[in-house]
């Protein structure tokens, strides 16, 4: 019955794979015996002999794991296990109870008390060795999950605060932007009086000097408030996506309408021609937000437009941009890949290049907001997007959407 | 030309100086009066005790306490529908623009103002 062979998965288990604590309520020396010696060089064990000092001991000890047994002096098993559970901040124990009563009825006592698992006497160590391993795994899966989630909420909270921040940046930045413009018509205005008034030579160059240094100020002040006017209009677009209302829509023009938005935009900007191929699928529809996902698309047009007119300005006359967009019903699913063949993205860029504030525009071009904002409004409507790049070669976006939504809907609402 | 009366209603007086500045020339010739109201009551008050004359253009904001622009445009449309509304607003987001042309605004002017543009469309009065 005692581990004379040690599965060769168990020698890596070692207390610092699991130091997490494991409580043994066990009353009898020979079973202790028993356990300590099978147990004691993978785990971390922590030995009580009746209910009522388990129970004292759980807050402080805070076990992963407690092995109880169902007979016990003072406070049997099944008391014990009812008074863990009834404690919400213990919750996440697992509880196996090892006991001699083997009848059904007894093992329902257990589960029923609150246990994860119920093993009865005797029983082999390396079932036991393994149980544990696998409630120590659920047990850290657990534990992950309860802080992505706080993680989440954390998140969450912070993309509510940024949006009260955007609120309050919003209108002293106004004023700001309106008044730099004002001096901006000020300095006009000196002009104008000034062309009355004849300066000797000295004195025309100080005041052409002090002119100079006037209107590059109030020049850069606007631009550079209009800078964080752009930050703070997509914080609260962000914010504000969810007033949008969920129709079906036709992907179709969504993206067709995208393009042209993101194409006349950037005729204005750059001087490369380029004519975008599009094909889609008639009558892919699907439910969404118009507005939001137009964002999406535009936002990934946007860049692709603009890393084009990046290779464009380094390369030989020989470059020919290309865009071309491809939208197909797959599995259920709509796949829109956006391919450019662009300067591509640095791998390490990738990495994290749907976080917010990631750029690589030349500082003041771009907010690093674009492609954050893509991927949250994809993510709303369950969808999943990709990119593939090569440096030097291209860039894929791939978008994927889920289908079935629509398809239930028209289901029921058909006659 | 004919003169214009613009009632801007903004509880935020920082703007005075603003719309002084950019219709100074406007003021100076006599085509414009401006007169300002720093709150919705305020300009409602005005309107009540002119109610003979019917020349008067109002510019609110929307965001104000006690009673905001779409609440004072409803009024105005209600009490003095021959009295023409214009919205101002840092938050020019579709909702409120449609919002707010179903109630009766002649048109939406995003904060920070174009005032190129809202010059342009006054002067088309």
């Amino acid at each position: 019955m005692l581990v004379l062979n040690i599965p060769k998965i168990l020698i890596g288990i070692n207390m610092t794979t699991f130091n997490e604590k494991i409580l043994i309520v066990e009353d009898e020396d020979i079973n202790i015996k028993i356990l300590k010696k099978g147990l004691g060089k993978f785990f971390n064990l922590t030995i009580v002999n009746n209910g009522q000092d388990a129970i004292e001991i759980i807050p402080s000890l805070k076990p992963a794991i407690i092995l109880l047994d169902v007979m016990l002096p003072v406070m049997n098993g099944l008391d014990v296990a009812k008074h863990i559970r009834s404690n919400p901040s213990f919750r996440d124990i697992k509880i196996i109870m090892i006991s001699v009563k083997n009848n059904l009825n007894d093992v329902l006592k257990g589960y029923d008390a609150g246990a994860n698992d119920y093993i009865t006497k005797p029983f082999h160590i390396e079932e036991l060795i393994a149980k544990i391993r696998s409630f120590l795994k659920i047990y850290h899966g657990e534990f992950k999950l309860k802080n992505n989630l706080i993680s989440q909420e954390q998140l969450a909270s912070l993309g509510m605060l940024s949006a009260g921040i955007a609120h309050e940046i919003k209108n002293p930045l106004n004023f700001i932007i309106n008044y730099s413009q004002m001096i901006d018509e000020v300095v006009l205005d000196c002009d104008e009086f000034m062309k009355n008034i004849k300066l000797e030579n000295e004195h025309l160059e100080a005041w052409q000097d002090i002119h100079k240094n006037f209107k590059e100020a109030s020049t850069l002040i606007v631009k550079h408030s209009f800078r964080i006017d752009d930050i703070v209009q997509s914080m609260l677009t962000k914010a504000s996506t969810s007033k949008d209302r969920y129709v079906p829509i036709d992907i179709k023009k969504i993206v067709e309408s995208s393009v042209n938005m993101a194409y006349h935009t950037m005729r204005c900007k750059y001087p490369f021609s380029i004519s975008p191929t599009v094909e889609i699928q008639d009558e892919l529809i699907i439910n969404a937000y118009p507005s939001d996902l137009s964002r999406a698309f535009i936002n990934l047009f946007e860049n692709s437009f603009y890393a084009l007119n990046e290779k464009h300005k380094q390369e030989e006359s020989d470059f020919i941009p290309s865009l071309s967009i491809i939208c197909i019903e797959k599995e259920k699913n709509i796949e829109i890949s956006i391919k450019d063949n662009g300067p591509g993205i640095n791998a390490e860029i990738m990495k994290n290049i749907f976080d917010p504030f990631v750029t690589t525009k030349p500082s003041g071009s771009g907010t690093g907001l674009g492609l954050y904002i893509s991927h949250d409004i994809i993510a709303k409507h369950r969808g999943e997007m990709h990119v593939k790049s090569k440096e030097g070669q291209y860039t894929e976006f791939l978008i994927i959407l889920p289908l079935d939504d629509y398809e239930d809907f028209d289901e029921e609402d058909s006659p | 030309m004919k003169r214009i009366n613009l009632l801007i209603v903004d509880d935020e007086e920082d703007i005075i100086p603003m719309f002084k500045f950019n219709f100074r020339k406007e003021v100076k010739n006599q085509n414009l009066t401006l007169s300002f109201f720093g709150s919705a009551q305020k300009c409602l008050d005005f309107l009540e005790k002119h109610k003979e004359e019917d020349d008067y253009y109002v510019l609110t904001d929307i965001n104000m306490p006690e009673i905001d622009g779409v609440e004072l445009l409803e009024s105005i449309k209600h009490n003095f529908p021959y009295v023409d509304v214009f919205m101002i607003s840092a938050y020019a987001t579709k909702s409120y623009m449609e919002i707010t042309q179903k109630k009766g605004a002649k048109k939406f002017f995003a904060k920070p103002i174009d005032f190129k543009y809202l010059k342009n469309t006054i002067s088309e009065l």
